[in-house]
């Protein structure tokens, strides 16, 4: 009895479990994909002249030919009655080894022919059937084989994470059944745009055994039915990116490599230009014939701002520098190699292939060649716009602009400085400032850059606004423009961000005091000069004194300077704050795991809102892995709220909720505010802040 | 004995210092003068090597940094090793085995000195922090105790870091400052010109080395009174019976002539 019980607990669990957190759809069949943007697998089957047995024959013009199909386990004959290039087809559609003729067309371009048959397979419950339709296909060249594809699917929509999808299978291998995951192919509606998009670069397209992110959720099939018309999606452990879209429009995707010349190349760093991608490589004889077009491209559109990037999928580098220095291509170039970073990031399945992506990043045309692409690239310089596809996200940089209110005078110069806080988990590239286009000012130099800025760290440029003779008296707003790359793996955002400024233009002796710090070299220079001349007199002469005065003078410049400007503060603030890494409590890591099962499942019982506040420093190492840990429990559940607060600017708020430890701010903490616990440090921290969660701590 | 006793009291005022936090003051301005650090739950001082590392990291030229380890520096130089470090009095207490100082390992506390700055620019990370076997002390194990670190893996490489270094002062006496300290490397830099300083009267050195067998540093006092090595624990000076050594708390004689020849010379007036 009590295995039986268990059994029974056991299946009942299980129902219960698939019922509860699985989703399933219900599919009907649709007897065409043609109305769907796909590409197709074929699958091919030999024609043989000995006959079939137990068939029953129409009378051929020609000889026939005879093969067989399998589908769902059961072979379907069918015959080809061959008269030179032409051919007519008789297919045992329904399985009762009665040959009837299809009606084809002939395809116009290369003489072949193609017609659809739709088949009757039997149906789950053995009595009845089913239709399916495959594609036939037969070349007079190849006049021994009769290629096919599915040329069906089932359709219907599935609710996931509260959402209704559009989504379909297709039975890819064409073997009239949809319950092999690893060979048929799902699609889904992600975008939510009424359109199954079935290419093979979709973002919409997946393998069946495949996971795939939906907002910041992973999913994968776990079964489907024979027939098809069932699927159950679930959770997946395993964690993917989400697949940027890739249809003309989007914004195209960034990276960031080392091309062939050994120079780092970003597409952020071609802010403004016309950028073509042409994949290629030594090997593909179609890519070959595309190279004087794509070179003609980059030599007549270089001083027109146009960029041409060769992307080779070669197998060796020697083969691709080979072709490089044997076809004379004097544009950029990088060796992608075989399923290379950036082929994978466009999910390049044939080449050649080729984007063009315009001034704003914003895809503007794929897989266009020759003449094509050179008008595509001539249109997009006609075309001058802002990109349609602002991609909408949280603020990854901070500014503060110091003095918030400038004051200057006609034909003078202040100086500004641009405080930089990178607020998110990821660092951002290549940050380049620039004043938006105002009468009257300008930047000297124009563009001030910092080359990158840690994740949770503070930079500061300092910016000198020179205002012309003519400028008019008065308050003026002006702009800075921050541009800035944002990386993730190698998929990396451009992003824009203004910065306004309030500038009042006196009639005279407008003057602005900003505390500037003299050139380290200068100061450096001095300190090291004074003290070798005194090392230098000392080792010499013997006497000690001038080493004294230098010495001495040392300590004094040193303390004075450092304290105006405020490095015995920076100092105390550094020591004051202990981030559990440095000194060796914690390991330093960057962003937290995905969470586990049991994580999403005990966040999903939570039945009050719970607020946390995350204490960090800037500089703290370990901090980014408890801020990301939070961010992503509170993205599992509505009932969780957050907020991050810098303890070095903050530290009343910490003092408050008991961050404080012995007269020293301890980061990262999270504190829970309804009941005053706190966590110190990343040890463990899942299972410590899921207890906090519970109110067991 | 009264030298000794002046010295102990110094170093117990150094624990003091280094503890003050216990009378409930927060975190000052104050840079260290000797190995602490900041972590501990009781510092009221800023570690040197810690901020050196921090200020890199951060790219700041450290105008109050320099001028806070010259002022100490010409002060006493290593003097700091000798009179006030916490954990160089932790040396003291396991000096058991005053053996001679291995000259050419004497300069690996620059080499570990460079590799701490070089870590920290190339990593942005304080790696000689997770390392350092006084962090061990005076922080991963308070941490332990209160709750906040755990038996983790950087806990198991401080404790090993520890062991280890304890194993080697209670084998060399003053392991840890004759061989790896990096703040005795910046304050040597100072020793041959700051202000508190060994003095010899060569006219009353007989050689005969008894200075050499009390030497912490396992230096030969004598002949090396102005060496980068010495901290200066003035151990030397009690022993010598003739009174040819002696400690100086003044700047450095000559300071407008010849300085005085290194080593024990013959007594010229017979």
């Amino acid at each position: 009895m009590m295995w039986r019980s268990a059994l029974v607990s056991s299946v009942l669990i299980l129902v219960f479990s698939v019922v509860v957190i699985a989703s399933t759809g219900n599919l009907e069949y649709v007897g065409s994909i043609l109305d769907l943007t796909t590409s197709y697998y074929s699958q091919v089957v030999w024609l043989s002249y000995d006959p079939i047995p137990g068939l029953t024959e129409p009378t051929y013009s020609g000889t026939p030919a005879y093969a067989s199909v399998t589908l769902a386990e059961r072979s379907f004959a069918l015959a080809l009655d061959r008269d030179g290039d032409s051919g007519k087809l008789y297919v045992d559609a329904d399985g009762s080894k009665a040959l009837a003729r299809v009606d084809w067309i002939q395809q116009l371009w290369d003489g072949s022919y193609m017609g659809s048959v739709s088949f009757q397979l039997p149906a789950s419950d053995g009595n009845s059937t089913r239709a399916y339709r495959l594609a036939l296909v037969w070349t007079p060249a190849t006049p021994m084989v009769i290629t096919y594809f599915r040329d069906n699917r089932q359709e219907g929509q599935i609710e996931l994470g509260g959402v209704t999808y559009r989504i379909a299978i297709i039975d890819e291998n064409s073997d009239g059944m949809f319950d092999d995951l690893d060979h048929d192919l799902l699609l889904i509606d992600i975008d939510q745009d009424s359109e199954l998009l079935a290419s093979s670069d979709s973002h919409e397209r997946y393998w069946l055994d495949a996971p795939f992110n939906i907002d910041g959720t992973v999913y994968s099939a776990t079964s489907v039915s024979r027939n098809g018309s069932r699927i159950v999606i679930d959770k997946s452990d395993r964690w993917v990116e989400t697949n940027a879209p890739l249809t003309v429009g989007s914004p195209a995707p960034h990276f960031s490599v080392v091309d062939a010349d050994g120079e780092r190349l970003s597409l952020s760093s071609l802010q403004g230009k016309i950028i073509v991608l042409d994949f290629w490589a030594s090997w593909c004889a179609p890519c070959l014939y595309e190279l004087p077009y794509v070179e003609a491209i980059a030599n007549d559109y270089a001083d027109r701002g146009v960029v041409v990037i060769g992307i080779d999928s070669d197998r060796s580098e020697g083969a691709f520098r080979s072709a490089v220095s044997y076809f004379g291509l004097t544009y950029r170039q990088v060796f992608d190699g075989v399923d290379g970073k950036i082929s994978s990031l466009y999910r390049v399945s044939g080449i050649p292939m080729t984007y063009l992506i315009d001034r704003d990043g914003i895809i503007r045309g794929k897989g266009l060649r020759g003449d094509d692409l050179k008008q595509a690239v001539a249109s997009s310089l006609a075309s001058v716009g802002a990109a349609d596809a602002a991609m909408s996200q949280e603020a990854i940089l901070s500014f503060t602009v110091s003095p918030a209110e400038i004051a200057l005078s006609p034909a003078s110069t202040t100086l500004l400085q641009l405080s930089i806080d990178n607020v998110s988990i990821h660092p951002a590239d290549d940050i380049a400032v620039t004043l938006v286009e105002a009468e009257g000012f300008s930047l000297d130099p124009a563009e001030a850059d910092l080359e990158v800025l840690q994740p949770f760290s503070k930079g500061m440029l300092e910016l000198r606004l020179t205002s012309s003779p003519d400028v008019p008296i008065g308050t003026d707003e002006i702009a800075l423009q921050v541009i800035y790359t944002y990386c993730i793996d190698i998929s990396c955002l451009q992003i824009v961000d203004e910065v306004p400024v309030t500038v009042v233009v006196g009639r005279s002796g407008g003057t602005t005091t900003t505390k500037r710090e003299l050139p380290a070299w200068l100061v450096m220079s001095i300190v090291g000069g004074l003290v070798g001349v005194g090392v230098a007199l000392w080792r010499l002469t013997g006497a000690h004194l001038p080493l004294y005065i230098a010495l001495c003078t040392v300590i004094v410049a040193g303390f004075v300077y450092g304290v105006i400007l405020g490095q015995h503060e920076q100092a105390q603030g550094i020591a004051a704050v202990l981030c559990t890494s440095c000194v060796g409590i914690d390991e330093v890591r960057g962003e937290a795991p995905p969470l586990s099962d049991s994580a999403i499942s005990a966040l999903a019982g939570l039945e009050k809102s719970i607020d946390l506040i995350v204490f960090y420093a800037p500089w703290c190492r370990t901090c980014p892995y408890a801020e990301s840990m939070v961010r992503e429990m509170a993205e599992r559940t509505d009932l969780l709220s957050y907020s991050f607060v810098n303890v070095d600017t903050n530290r009343e708020l910490a003092e408050s909720n008991g961050v404080i430890r012995s007269k020293r701010t301890i980061v990262p903490a999270i504190v829970r505010v309804d009941t005053g616990d706190i966590i110190f440090g990343i040890e463990d921290l899942e299972a410590r802040l899921l207890k906090v969660l519970a109110g067991e701590s | 004995m009264r030298l000794s006793l002046i010295r102990r009291t110094s170093q117990g005022f150094g624990l003091f210092l280094a503890l003050f936090g216990f009378t409930g003051i927060g975190m000052t301005h104050i840079i260290f003068p000797g190995l602490h650090c900041y972590a501990c739950p009781l510092s009221v001082t800023i570690c040197p090597i810690g901020l050196m590392q921090n200020l890199v990291i951060l790219g700041t030229v450290p105008y109050f940094w320099i001028g806070a380890i010259v002022a100490y520096g010409l002060a006493a130089g290593r003097g700091f090793c000798g009179w006030f470090c916490p954990f160089g009095m932790l040396n003291d207490l396991l000096s058991f085995n005053k053996t001679r100082i291995i000259r050419s390992l004497s300069y690996s506390k620059y080499a570990v000195l460079v590799g701490t700055l070089v870590s920290a620019w190339a990593f942005a990370d304080t790696i000689f922090c997770k390392l350092c076997p006084a962090a061990s002390i005076e922080a991963s194990i308070p941490y332990f105790f209160m709750g906040i670190a755990r038996v983790n893996r950087p806990f198991i490489i401080h404790m090993i870091s520890l062991g280890v270094v304890l194993a080697g002062m209670a084998l060399i006496a003053r392991f840890w400052c004759r061989y790896l300290c990096p703040m005795g490397g910046i304050l040597s830099l100072f020793n041959r010109v700051s202000f508190l300083h060994l003095k010899l009267d060569s006219s009353r050195c007989s050689s005969c080395d008894a200075c050499t067998a009390v030497c912490p540093m396992g230096l030969k006092p004598h002949e090396e009174y102005d060496s980068h090595n010495c901290i200066k624990c003035g151990k030397c000076i009690t022993t010598c019976s003739l009174g040819a050594l002696s400690l100086s708390l003044l700047p450095q004689l000559p300071l407008l002539r010849r300085h005085q020849r290194k080593g024990c010379v013959p007594d010229e007036s017979g």
